[in-house]
C-alpha cells in the first residue's frame, strides 16, 4: 500500500483534490480487481491537512513538491480552482511518471472505473507515442443526434479522462506543448476554442507523429455514448454493444445526487437507464464505502491567500490573463508588499 | 470499385459571380493531371454569359441535382454558405458515376500546382482523406491565438476532402449532409463553422479515414508563416519538396496586398516565397474572367419579385425549422407565403404599422429596446423613423419590406 510502483512497469496515474479521494480509491480498487499488477499513483491537487494519512491509501500519493516546477503548479492551482487545477496539471504529472523511468503512463481521470481487462488498452500505451480516446467512435444516433454531436464538438472530439503516453521523444513533445498550452488557456469557453484541458487534444493528432485513436467501445464508456454502446451485466462480465467494457468514465456523477447519471445530463435517469443505471448505483455504494459522504465536503487547500482570506475568482482570471509576467509576483497566495494580491488591490480590483 | 486505375475526378461548387475561380482549378488540374475530368456544380443558375460546351470543366447545376428540399436550403444559406453545404451533395452523386472511383473536392478558392496523386493515392485503401490545417506545434507569441483560430475554425480543412466509393466514403457522405442539414452557418459557440467543423468528428467516428499530412497539400495562410514556399518555374516547392494544392481562401483580388480578409496576418508581405503563387493565382483569376463575373446576379438572391432577401429573413426561416413547411416556397411572394408572414403586421392597428421581420430586428437588438420600449404602440413613428433612416441601411433590407 502507498508504495512506489516499479520504474520499469507501466504506470496508471490519476490526479485530484482531497475532497474526490473516494473516486480515486474506488479506482484503485477497481484496477485492482483486474490488474494487481498494476498501480495507481495520485498527484494530490491539495493538502492532506490531517484529513486523511497518504500512507494508508490504496495509492502512491504525491504532492506539488514530489513534481519539478511546483511554482507553475501552484500558479495552476491559482488560476483555476479546484476542478481546472486537476485538469491543468495532467501533462506535468504524466511527464514527472515518464522522467522517473516508467516506460509509459496511462492517466485516468479519478471518476472512471476500470471494469474489465485492460490489456488491449495497455498494449496500445505500449505501441504508439500517444493513445487518444474518442467520445464517440460511430456517429450518434436516436433524436438527439446532432444536439449531442455538437456538444462533443464544444468540449473536444477526444477525451480528456483517458490518455496514455509512451516515453520518447514525441511523449516529450507533447507534454511539453500541452502543459504549455494549459498554464494559461485551461478554462471552458467554447466560443474561443477551449474546454478546460480536453479541446486542446483534438489539435494533437494532427500536430505529432505516432497517435493512435483507440476506437474500443468498451473504453470511455460514459452518458455521452451509452445510447450508442447499450450496457450489459452477464454475472462479472459487463459488455457494451456486445464488446468487453474496460473503462467506465462516471463523468458528472455524484453520490449525493444518484437519481440522475451524469449532472451534465440531467434527463438520463438513474432508473430509467437499465445496466448502466445499475452500474452507477454500485458506484454510489462503492463511493460510500469509500468515505465519500465525508471527503466531498472538505475543504480545498487553494481556497484561501496565506492569510486566511479567501480568493474570489476575479483575482483567479486576473492572474490568469498575467500570464507569464505573472511570475514576477512569486507565489500567488502569498499576501504582503511586492505579492500578487497587493499588486491587484492597487490596480483597484474589488477583493 | 474496378481493379486497376484509381479513376478520379476533380469537383468544386461556386455560385455564378465565382465561375473564374472554378476555371482556374480546372486549368490548373488540368495542367497537373491531364487525364482527371473537373466537375463543376453551379450553386446558382447559370446565366446568359455562361456556356457550358466552352468551360474547361462538366457543369451541373444545384437545381437539377434532385435534392428534396434544394429551394428550402438556397433560401436558409447566404450565396457562399449554399456551396458549402451542397458539398456532400456533389461528392456522393459523382461517387455514384460507373466512371469514377474517387474524387478529389477543392473549394473554390484553390490552384493545383503539382500532381494530385498526392491527395487521390491514399483514396486507393482508405474511403475519405482528410487535410489538416495545421501539421506542427505553432511557435511563437501569436502561437496560441493561431492554434486558438483552428480549434474555433476546425482541425481539418473543408477545402481539400477525398473520398472514395467504398467504405467509409459513401456513408460519411451521407452523415455530413444529414448534420449540415439545410442550414450551414457560422455559429462557434454552438460547435459549428459552416460544413467545416462536422470534420473533426470524423476520424473518430469511422473507419478507414486517412489524415493526409502533406505540407505541399493545403497550403494557406494559416500556414504560410511555417511552410517554406518557393516558385521554381512551373514547380511550387514547400518546404524543399513539389507541392499540390494551394488555397487562398478569404483572398481578393482587388486587395493584392493582404493575403485573406480573415484575419489581419499574415499579409502578402509576410508569407515569403508565397506570394509568388499568389500573384500566379491573382493574373489566372483575372485572366479568366474574374472582373465580369463579379457583378454576376445571383440567383437565390431575391424573392422571386426581384425584393432582395434579408439575411434575418433567412435567419427567421431556419428558426421556424419545420414549421415553414406550410408557406411553400419561401421565394414566392403573394398571399399565405412565408414573405406574406414576414411582411404582417404586429400589434395593434393603433400606431403605424411594424411588421413581424421589423419586429424580429428590434427584438434583437438591446439598443433599439432601450430606444422605443413600446415599438409598437407610444414609440412607433420613432421607430418607424428609425427604420427608414438607418435600420434598412444597417440590416440592408430593402424599401419593398
Amino acid at each position: 500500500m502507498g508504495s512506489s510502483p516499479a520504474a520499469t512497469e507501466l504506470a496508471i496515474a490519476t490526479v485530484v483534490a482531497a475532497n474526490h479521494l473516494a473516486r480515486a480509491r474506488v479506482l484503485a480498487a477497481s484496477l485492482r480487481r483486474w490488474h494487481p499488477d498494476l498501480s495507481l499513483v495520485l498527484l494530490l491537487m491539495d493538502e492532506p491537512a490531517g484529513r486523511f494519512d497518504p500512507a494508508g491509501e490504496p495509492f502512491e500519493v504525491l504532492r506539488l513538491a514530489d513534481l519539478p516546477r511546483t511554482d507553475d503548479l501552484l500558479a495552476l492551482a491559482f488560476r483555476y480552482g479546484r476542478r481546472g487545477a486537476s485538469a491543468a496539471a495532467k501533462p506535468r504529472l504524466v511527464g514527472h511518471l515518464l522522467e522517473r523511468g516508467h516506460p509509459g503512463v496511462l492517466f485516468l481521470d479519478p471518476d472512471t472505473v476500470v471494469t474489465g481487462d485492460l490489456t488491449p488498452v495497455l498494449d496500445a500505451v505500449r505501441g504508439s507515442a500517444l493513445v487518444l480516446t474518442p467520445h464517440l467512435v460511430s456517429p450518434a444516433r436516436g433524436d438527439g443526434a446532432r444536439a449531442r454531436e455538437l456538444a462533443i464538438a464544444r468540449s473536444g472530439i477526444l477525451n480528456a479522462g483517458v490518455v496514455g503516453v509512451h516515453a520518447g521523444p514525441v511523449a516529450e513533445a507533447f507534454l511539453e506543448w500541452w502543459s504549455e498550452r494549459l498554464l494559461t488557456h485551461c478554462v471552458s469557453d467554447p466560443a474561443e476554442g477551449m474546454h478546460m484541458d480536453q479541446r486542446w487534444l483534438d489539435l494533437a493528432p494532427v500536430l505529432f507523429g505516432d497517435v493512435r485513436l483507440l476506437r474500443d467501445p468498451g473504453v470511455n464508456v460514459a452518458y455521452w455514448n451509452i445510447t450508442e454502446r447499450p450496457v450489459r451485466i452477464e454475472g462479472a462480465q459487463i459488455t457494451v454493444g456486445g464488446s468487453p467494457c474496460r473503462i467506465v468514465h462516471a463523468s458528472g456523477y455524484d453520490a449525493a445526487s444518484p437519481e440522475i447519471l451524469s449532472q451534465y445530463a440531467p434527463a438520463m435517469r438513474t432508473a430509467e437507464s437499465g445496466a448502466a443505471g445499475l452500474l452507477a448505483d454500485r458506484y454510489q455504494r462503492a463511493l460510500l464505502a469509500c468515505g465519500d459522504a465525508v471527503a466531498r465536503h472538505w475543504s480545498w487547500a487553494f481556497d484561501r491567500w496565506a492569510d486566511g482570506v479567501l480568493i474570489p475568482p476575479v483575482a483567479r482570471e486576473a492572474h490568469r490573463a498575467l500570464g507569464p509576467a505573472a511570475a514576477r509576483f512569486g507565489d500567488p497566495f502569498a499576501v504582503g508588499p511586492g505579492s500578487f494580491r497587493t499588486w491587484l488591490a492597487s490596480s483597484g480590483t474589488v477583493i | 470499385m474496378t481493379a486497376g486505375a484509381l479513376r478520379y475526378a476533380v469537383a468544386t461548387i461556386c455560385a455564378g459571380a465565382r465561375l473564374p475561380m472554378a476555371r482556374v482549378i480546372a486549368a490548373s488540374a488540368r495542367r497537373c493531371n491531364p487525364e482527371v475530368p473537373c466537375f463543376v456544380l453551379l450553386a446558382d443558375e447559370p446565366g446568359p454569359g455562361v456556356d457550358p460546351e466552352a468551360e474547361p470543366f462538366e457543369l451541373m447545376v444545384a437545381s437539377q441535382l434532385g435534392l428534396p428540399h434544394f429551394r428550402r436550403m438556397a433560401f436558409r444559406c447566404e450565396r457562399e454558405e449554399l456551396s458549402y453545404a451542397l458539398t456532400p451533395h456533389l461528392l456522393r452523386r459523382l461517387l455514384d458515376r460507373e466512371d469514377l472511383d474517387a474524387v478529389v473536392f477543392l473549394k473554390q478558392e484553390t490552384l493545383v500546382v503539382g500532381d494530385l496523386e498526392a491527395v487521390a493515392g491514399p483514396l486507393r485503401a482508405a474511403g475519405v482523406v482528410l487535410t489538416p490545417h495545421l501539421l506542427a506545434p505553432l511557435r511563437g507569441p501569436d502561437a496560441v491565438a493561431r492554434e486558438l483560430v483552428i480549434c474555433r475554425a476546425g482541425i481539418y480543412n473543408g477545402g481539400v476532402i477525398g473520398v472514395a466509393d467504398r467504405d467509409p466514403g459513401p456513408a460519411f457522405l451521407d452523415w455530413w449532409a444529414d448534420r449540415i442539414g439545410d442550414s450551414c452557418v457560422l455559429d462557434i459557440a454552438a460547435g459549428l463553422h459552416y460544413e467545416q467543423r462536422w470534420l473533426d468528428h470524423v476520424p473518430a467516428l469511422f473507419d478507414g479515414v486517412h489524415v493526409l499530412k502533406d505540407v505541399g497539400v493545403n497550403v494557406g495562410h494559416w500556414n504560410m508563416r511555417e511552410r517554406q514556399v518557393q516558385v521554381a518555374g512551373d514547380t511550387v516547392l514547400v518546404d524543399g519538396v513539389p507541392g499540390s494544392v494551394v488555397r487562398f481562401s478569404g483572398y481578393e483580388p482587388e486587395r493584392p496586398e493582404r493575403a485573406t480578409k480573415y484575419q489581419d496576418h499574415p499579409t502578402i508581405a509576410e508569407i515569403g516565397g508565397a506570394a509568388a503563387v499568389f500573384e500566379r493565382y491573382r493574373a489566372e483569376l483575372l485572366a479568366a474572367g474574374h472582373h465580369a463575373a463579379a457583378a454576376a446576379p445571383y440567383a437565390y438572391g431575391c424573392f422571386a419579385d426581384g425584393v432582395p432577401i434579408p439575411a434575418l429573413a433567412r435567419e427567421l426561416h431556419r428558426e421556424l425549422g419545420p414549421g415553414a413547411e406550410a408557406f411553400g416556397d419561401p421565394f414566392v411572394p403573394g398571399p399565405g407565403t412565408f414573405r406574406a408572414w414576414l411582411e404582417a403586421p404586429i400589434g395593434t392597428g393603433a400606431a403605424p404599422s411594424i411588421s413581424r421581420l421589423w419586429d424580429a430586428v428590434w427584438r434583437r437588438r438591446a439598443d433599439l429596446q432601450a430606444a422605443f420600449p413600446d415599438h409598437l404602440g407610444a414609440d412607433g413613428h420613432a421607430f418607424s423613423a428609425w427604420r427608414e433612416s438607418f435600420g434598412r441601411d444597417e440590416h440592408q433590407i430593402a424599401d419593398g419590406l
